[in-house]
């Protein structure tokens, strides 16, 4: 576990020295956040919206802003790399977990992007946009809203994790990665928030993992998901933990044995 | 053809500083350092001339060859090439100039080698009958056929080597920049390098400029060297004049036909240990080797004779360590 | 003449050397393909669903999104290389073997890689265009193929200016990688939407900072506006070139600093 801790602490201290590219990803972040806040701004102007109030509105893309830190992971650009230059066999006779390496690895870069980048935002966010703020202050809803976010993060990771295992067999992943982010981001409610969908498009998503990603937490912490769903849901999102977990296992076995067989 | 008059290059350096209140002060008031780089240098090389162009790391090497090139330019000084100066305008200048950087191919990394010396044939716009004629040579003497319609990045380093030295020379340049060429190739192909290097001079009266750290490469192939050290230049010359400004006393190890004492009277000779059957001697350089060879056989009987003298490395490794006292010049600016 | 004659040279040997796998070129295409729709189709359903723009219709806006699409494929096709390898060549000295060709530097990196994965956008693009022209009622007389033409022309010249100014910033800064793909991605993305939703300060950005309305906004209002009341919006026919030009200058500018800097 020691070396796990230190693997965190280096990449923390890596992740610092490429600092000015949190400016520039600042920058991104608040445009994306400038241009929903004019587009929805524009769109509650002429409609009249009986379920989603304009507050409402403004505060999912600003708690998304935040959400997306938490879901952002690049794992399987590593991998892929690793395993592009040949060098995966080395990472493999380590004496430690591939799976826990680049869990820790993975965690630094978010504690760092969460302590840079979420901060200024949240500076400029909450004090620019502060009067249309407004969530659900229950505790249940607080609590369950914790759980929603540790479900994403694990999720995102998994799922990211996944892409990576499969570069053993397919080498260039950026274009699956570059796929699953496009759709993923139509059907967590990124760039439309699902309530306003079509319902073809809503009961796909309800089948996916990527609505917990985003939607979900979200929509939590707002206070517009009844409590009694909290149950039910939590029950969805244990089940696509698990699921993927078991992908992990089944594809890291064959991980190892298509090294050891073919190398690299 | 290449006339180089005290050239000199510095560089500004930025000097970083530690701690939150000096990189504030660094920010608004930027201290900088400047790094003599090429100090003063000045050679004559004329057309068809093999030159070695030899220096420690760090030395300056690859700063005078790039003005030399045109890729930099000078902070004072001239460099002149067969009447161009290279940095007014090194894309026309570049026609002139072939160059081979070893470890940083030019070459396309997809595509099999011959289409990129054909691609290299449309930049230089080579006349076809020139580029068959230059292809013809490159197979009989570099002897690339046979990977020729390999990708470039499915070669091996010393295949690679030979189609780069291909393709610096497609166009007929009046000069040819070598860096590191035989540098990680295995002894096959480094004499066919050499071999090829030898021919130009003979075929086109290429002037070669030859950058490396390999002995060998400066005994069979450079007429003459050209030494720079922190900068400047340190030598100038042939083998034979290195040969006679450094070199130091030759030793020798005799070994005696039968269990004699070692005689000798000549008061350059010097005896440094006896034992058994091997004598070791010292030679004073006044004494050329052949005529100790002699004095020595003279009133010996010897069965063998093993001669350890100052070879071209240990000439070099002398240039190099003579100048270390002068540490590379730096001032604040 | 020359150039092009060379540049087609280039190009055929990089499609020989792309097409002998032919499943990752196609999946690359594919990928910006849906990549390029799925933005699209988020505008779509958002402006079909609410309808709240008052001077911009549906099919307008298509065409709007279709040039900026169109004419950032054109230039990604030609220049994105240069901004991205840019630094690597710089670290890895492979540049200086670009510096002493015959052949301008920059005209040699387009050549080199061609941006095959911009065709993505550049299939997209087209067929949006040509989904708008059907569904829009407008005079589609002589006048106004010319003037299709041109401003396309000029969109695809600005984004060019736009990717070829970014290329040389590694000369001034380091890792400028990130800098450039949110300009080119982030703030272009921007300049898809409408621009009336944004404020007039954002406005301005997008006119004289970086000039992104001039690659879908203003062609497509002028497209669509036949009567053209304020004579300033015919600078729209003439920016391209002189951004081209400006970017071009530039980049020389930064290659002598280069050459004389050394590093």
């Amino acid at each position: 576990m020691n070396m796990y801790l230190s693997l965190f602490k280096k990449n923390l201290r890596l992740s610092f020295v490429y600092r000015s590219n949190i400016y520039i990803s600042i920058i991104s972040i608040l445009s994306f956040t400038m241009l929903q806040y004019f587009l929805w701004k524009a769109i509650y102007s002429v409609n009249e919206s009986t379920e989603i109030s304009f507050s409402q509105m403004i505060s999912y893309i600003l708690f998304g802003v935040f959400i997306k830190l938490f879901t952002t992971c690049n794992i399987s650009q590593y991998i892929s790399d690793e395993v592009g230059k040949g060098s995966i066999e080395l990472a493999l006779i380590k004496p430690y977990s591939f799976f826990l390496y680049h869990l820790f690895r993975h965690l630094s870069s978010l504690l760092f992007e969460l302590i840079s980048k979420g901060t200024v935002l949240f500076i400029v966010c909450f004090s620019v946009f502060s009067e249309y703020i407004t969530f659900s202050n229950e505790w249940s809803n607080m609590f369950y809203f914790v759980f929603c976010l540790f479900v994403a993060v694990t999720l995102s990771f998994f799922l990211d994790y996944i892409i990576g295992l499969i570069s053993f067999w397919i080498i260039q992943t950026w274009q699956m990665k570059f796929l699953i982010t496009d759709f993923g981001n139509i059907l967590s409610g990124y760039f439309v928030p699902l309530w306003f969908f079509p319902k073809v498009i809503y009961n796909i998503s309800e089948y996916l993992p990527f609505k917990y990603m985003y939607f979900m937490p979200i929509n939590v912490i707002l206070g517009t998901i009844p409590q009694s769903e909290f149950l039910r849901y939590a029950i969805i999102q244990i089940a696509w933990l698990l699921l993927l977990g078991l992908i992990i296992m089944y594809l890291w076995k064959n991980c190892r044995t298509k090294v050891l067989i073919q190398g690299g | 053809m290449i006339y180089a008059n005290n050239l000199c290059k510095d560089y500004k350096i930025e000097v970083k500083e530690k701690g939150v209140i000096n990189k504030i002060k660094s920010f608004v008031y930027p201290q900088y350092i400047v790094k003599e780089a090429v100090k003063n240098i000045s050679f004559n090389i004329k057309e068809g001339e093999i030159v070695g162009y030899l220096g420690p790391n760090g030395a300056g090497k690859s700063t005078t060859i790039k003005m030399m090139s045109g890729i930099l330019h000078p902070t004072s000084g001239e460099v002149n090439i067969g009447g161009v100066i290279p940095y007014k305008n090194p894309r026309k200048f570049s026609n002139n100039i072939g160059t081979v950087f070893g470890h940083r191919s030019q070459l396309w990394w997809d595509l099999p080698a011959l289409d990129s010396l054909e691609l290299f044939k449309d930049i230089y716009k080579v006349p076809d009958s020139v580029y068959k004629s230059n292809i013809n040579l490159f197979k009989e003497l570099l002897g690339i056929e046979a990977f020729l319609n390999i990708p470039v990045r499915q070669l091996s380093l010393g295949q690679r080597m030979r189609v780069e030295i291909a393709a610096a020379l497609i166009h007929n340049p009046q000069i040819l920049f070598l860096d590191e060429p035989t540098l990680g190739l295995d002894i096959l192909v480094k004499d066919k390098v050499r071999n090829f290097i030898k021919e130009l001079k003979n075929i086109h009266k290429t002037t070669i400029i030859l950058t490396t750290h390999d002995m060998q490469d400066i005994e069979t192939v450079c007429e003459r060297m050209i030494i720079i050290d922190h900068g400047e230049k340190v030598f100038d010359g042939f083998a034979s004049a290195l040969q006679e400004l450094y070199s130091e006393d030759t030793n020798i190890v005799v070994t005696m036909k039968r269990n004699e004492s070692f005689i000798i009277n000549s008061p350059g000779i010097h005896v440094l240990a006896e034992e058994g059957n091997t004598v070791s001697l010292r030679i004073h350089k006044s004494i050329p080797t052949p005529d100790a060879l002699k004095t020595i056989m003279n009133s010996n009987d010897i069965q063998d004779i093993k001669i350890t003298g100052s070879d071209l490395e240990e000439l070099i490794k002398r240039v190099y360590q003579n100048n270390q006292g002068n540490e590379m010049n730096e001032y604040v600016s | 003449m020359d150039s092009l004659w060379l540049y087609r040279r280039f190009v055929i040997k990089y499609f020989k050397s792309k097409l002998e796998y032919k499943l990752p070129f196609a999946m690359d295409v594919l990928v910006n393909i849906l990549n390029s729709l799925s933005f699209f189709a988020v505008i779509y359903f958002i402006i079909g669903k609410f309808n709240f723009l008052s001077n911009w219709e549906l099919y307008e806006v298509t065409l709007m999104y279709s040039i900026g699409l169109f004419s950032f494929g054109i230039a990604g096709t030609l220049f994105w290389y240069p901004v991205t390898e840019m630094e690597n060549l710089m670290i890895s000295g492979q540049l200086d073997g670009y510096l002493i060709k015959p052949i301008h530097p920059l005209f040699h990196l387009v050549s080199k890689h061609f941006g095959h994965t911009f065709l993505g956008q550049i299939i997209v693009g087209i067929s949006l265009l040509c989904y708008s022209f059907f569904n829009l009622d407008i005079d589609y007389n002589f006048t106004f193929w010319i003037s299709f033409i041109v401003l396309v022309i000029n969109a695809i010249l600005v984004q060019c200016a736009i990717m070829i100014s970014l290329s040389p910033l590694c000369f001034y800064f380091a890792k400028p990688q990130a800098f450039a793909m949110m300009v080119v991605v982030e703030l272009q993305v921007m300049s898809r939407y409408p621009a009336d939703i944004f404020h007039k300060i954002i406005q301005l950005v997008m006119i004289f900072g970086i000039p992104y309305m001039f690659v879908s906004y203003f062609p497509a209002y002028l497209l669509v506006n036949s009567d053209i009341s304020k004579s300033y919006m015919l600078v729209n026919y003439i920016i391209g070139p002189i951004l081209f030009g400006l970017s071009l200058l530039f980049f020389n500018k930064s290659l002598r600093r280069y050459n004389s800097a050394g590093s």
